[in-house]
């Protein structure tokens, strides 16, 4: 006897059903999680811009820096100079730290100059030194900036949705699925070159299956490329057995593993005191070597005969938009013999092949390379991507509005009802809750302690009541209004910047300030389409309505001319 | 040559290129001219052409930037070009014809001048 023609679960039915099966059932619950990583990843593309216009008290010192730099140069100190100031601060005020940190000037020779240390409790510490005088630079003189995540709280989430190693995990788990998600798609995707170019209007379930078909398969090698390269940024989180063989699994021995990856060669203390030499002798010959101007000089161990002096390059922007590797150039040196030990050219890393492919693996997902056009190629590709999850969640649920296929027995509608809710609370309400984000910056008072963390909560707060209101509401109405209340936020987001902070777009294009009106013109596109969105629902909504109707008038005229009584006794009641 | 005049090259050879495989389709070449099938001659030309100008991305994208990073920059152009070309065609097939004509001669003319 032949095997029924459609079975459906897994691995039943043919292979392709299996696959199709794998697909719907790994894409659909993961899709929702996928969405708000893929959205915010794709908007940590643009970390440095969100940031810049989350702390709008930089900007007039920007602007002055900016005219400063375009008039007559101020008289600075030279490198030699920067770099005595430097030592002097840590010889005097931090002796005994484990590691001195100087970042004596900009590639120009200019700007800040900065020393970092390890404080008694080994964490990273930091002090700014007046450039002009080498004093410390009291913090309390600085103008009062909000404190703020920025964009870099997008880049946090998408990575580890701000609960550490937890989030990593889950995220982790998460783009495996979305592996998974992909591959089996494309074995689904029984006409992939035949509706390669194709997207139906119009057309109900054939529209969103276009749709998803569309984004997925023309994006379909950044897709690969993103996922893939996100699970293999964090291969020793994913696979620690390697390290655990080798070094053990405390804390002090992944300490150990730390070292031997990032500082390979690092010697033990001597134990026999030693001052730390001149440093400019190091700084000009390492510089000559990376060709480089310098960005940091790191001194292990200052103050023992063990010391080593490491001297960073700052890489240069366009040498670096054509490299996939994104190091800088870095020379080792002995303190005592001054004897080159170790010599990293730029692009290339301390560890060899494996290094180097981990190197360009991270520099692939983080879009170090290729300049500013690459970002937007990310960007719009991640955009993409986002679109791919999203549909394919839509269309889930399209697919079963027309016809309830019974999955989960006699739970079903109510399985169908979360479903929905869901998909209106991770696509309409994420995008809420991240324009919310940018609400709470300019709302939250600058004093407000612990600010950045009540911005957080504003987000998550936001996003809860966005799937409470989706449970609450019929579908149809929970997508009208996260869709109105998304369009009114990223619309009046400029306005609110303006009350707020005196800011507005036209002064940010005069100025010439593109990280900002960028913020604004991306805010007021979403705000625009999330509109048109708002209006296409509002209008096949009433369509729907009229059409329920008609048929309703149809049969009551059908009833009058069958027992006009009939009606009349209805209107008498 | 400047980073954005190569972007905007490959931009251009990538859309041209994706425009002539899509039109060597009977489904789209139906939106331009009310026939069943491509003639076999103009299926394999468009097919040739489109082949052509998307190998021809990768000129000023490994010009642009470097062989490493422009090759991985090609099949972003290449995407960029498969979604603008869809786009066209839900918008009207022809505009899209004149439009990816356009561009690539632009690109040509940019070689020359």
């Amino acid at each position: 006897m032949q095997p029924a023609k459609k079975q459906s679960g897994a691995g039943k039915g043919s292979f392709r059903q299996a696959q199709a099966w794998l697909h719907t059932w790994c894409g659909l619950w993961f899709s929702w999680l996928l969405y708000a990583v893929f959205l915010t990843g794709t908007l940590a593309v643009f970390e440095e811009p969100i940031t810049h216009w989350m702390t709008p008290e930089h900007h007039a010192h920007e602007r002055a820096e900016a005219r400063q730099a375009g008039t007559v140069p101020q008289a600075q100190a030279s490198l030699s100079q920067r770099l005595q100031w430097g030592m002097a601060y840590m010889e005097r005020q931090h002796p005994g730290a484990d590691m001195w940190e100087l970042w004596p000037a900009d590639s120009k020779g200019g700007g800040d100059l900065r020393v970092y240390w390890f404080d008694r409790e080994g964490q990273y510490a930091a002090a700014q030194l007046d450039p002009k005088s080498g004093s410390v630079m009291d913090a309390s003189e600085a103008p009062k900036v909000r404190q703020t995540l920025g964009g870099h709280h997008f880049v946090d989430f998408h990575y580890q949705l701000h609960a550490g190693q937890l989030g990593l995990w889950i995220v982790g788990i998460a783009a495996l699925a979305m592996l998974v998600a992909l591959v089996s798609g494309v074995i689904t995707h029984r006409r992939i070159f035949k509706d390669f170019f194709t997207f139906r209007a119009r057309k109900g379930q054939r529209s969103w299956l276009d749709m998803h078909n569309a984004v997925a398969v023309l994006t379909l090698p950044f897709q690969f490329m993103i996922a893939y390269t996100g699970i293999a940024i964090s291969c020793s989180t994913f696979m620690p057995a390697g390290i655990a063989a080798y070094f053990g699994s405390s804390a002090e021995a992944l300490k150990s593993f730390q070292v031997a990856l990032n500082e390979p060669g690092k010697p033990q203390r001597s134990g026999q005191a030693m001052s730390v030499p001149d440093l400019e002798s190091f700084v000009l010959r390492g510089q000559a070597l990376i060709g480089q101007p310098v960005r940091a000089v790191v001194i292990d161990y200052p103050g023992d005969a063990a010391a080593r002096i490491g001297v960073y390059g700052w890489n240069d922007a366009d040498d670096l938009s054509k490299r996939l590797s994104p190091t800088s150039g870095m020379a080792m040196f002995s303190a005592a013999t001054a004897e080159l030990q170790q010599l990293r050219l730029p692009g290339g890393v301390d560890g060899g092949a494996a290094a180097l492919t981990q190197s360009v693996i991270g520099g692939l997902h983080m879009a170090t390379y290729g300049g500013l056009l690459l970002k937007w190629l990310y960007f719009i590709c991640g955009l993409a991507g986002s679109a791919m999850m999203a549909t394919g969640a839509i269309l889930f649920m399209v697919k079963r509005r027309a016809k309830h296929q019974g999955e989960f027995g006699a739970s079903t509608s109510m399985v169908y009802r979360m479903i929905e809710a869901a998909n209106v609370a991770a696509i309409a309400g994420l995008g809420i809750a991240c324009v919310g984000f940018l609400w709470a910056n300019r709302l939250l008072p600058v004093e407000l302690a612990l600010r950045s963390r009540w911005e957080l909560a504003v987000f998550f707060a936001l996003w809860m009541l966005a799937l409470m209101h989706a449970l609450l509401r019929s579908p149809s109405m929970a997508w009208r209004d996260q869709m109105a209340a998304l369009a009114v936020l990223c619309l009046l987001l400029p306005v609110l910047s303006f009350v707020t902070t005196g800011d507005h777009l036209a002064a940010y294009l005069r100025d010439g300030d593109w990280e900002s009106a960028g913020v604004e013109i991306f805010s007021l596109a979403v705000g625009v389409a999330a509109a048109a969105a708002w209006a296409w629902m509002r209008r096949a909504e009433n369509l729907k309505s009229v059409r329920k109707q008609k048929p309703a008038e149809t049969s009551q005229n059908l009833a009058v001319a069958v027992d006009p009584g009939a009606v009349r006794k209805e209107s008498l009641s | 040559m400047t980073l954005w005049q190569s972007s905007l090259q490959a931009l251009a050879l990538s859309i041209g290129g994706m425009t002539a495989l899509a039109f060597a389709m009977d489904r789209h070449y139906a939106q331009l001219r009310p026939l069943d099938e491509v003639p076999a001659a103009h299926r394999t030309a468009l097919r040739v052409l489109g082949a052509m100008l998307l190998l021809a991305v990768c000129l000023p994208a490994m010009r642009g930037w470097s062989a490493t990073v422009g090759s991985v920059l090609v099949l972003g152009f290449w995407s960029l070009g498969a979604l603008a070309t869809v786009v066209g065609l839900w918008v009207s097939a022809r505009y899209l014809v004149l439009a990816a004509t356009v561009a690539v001669l632009a690109v040509v003319a940019s070689c020359f001048w």
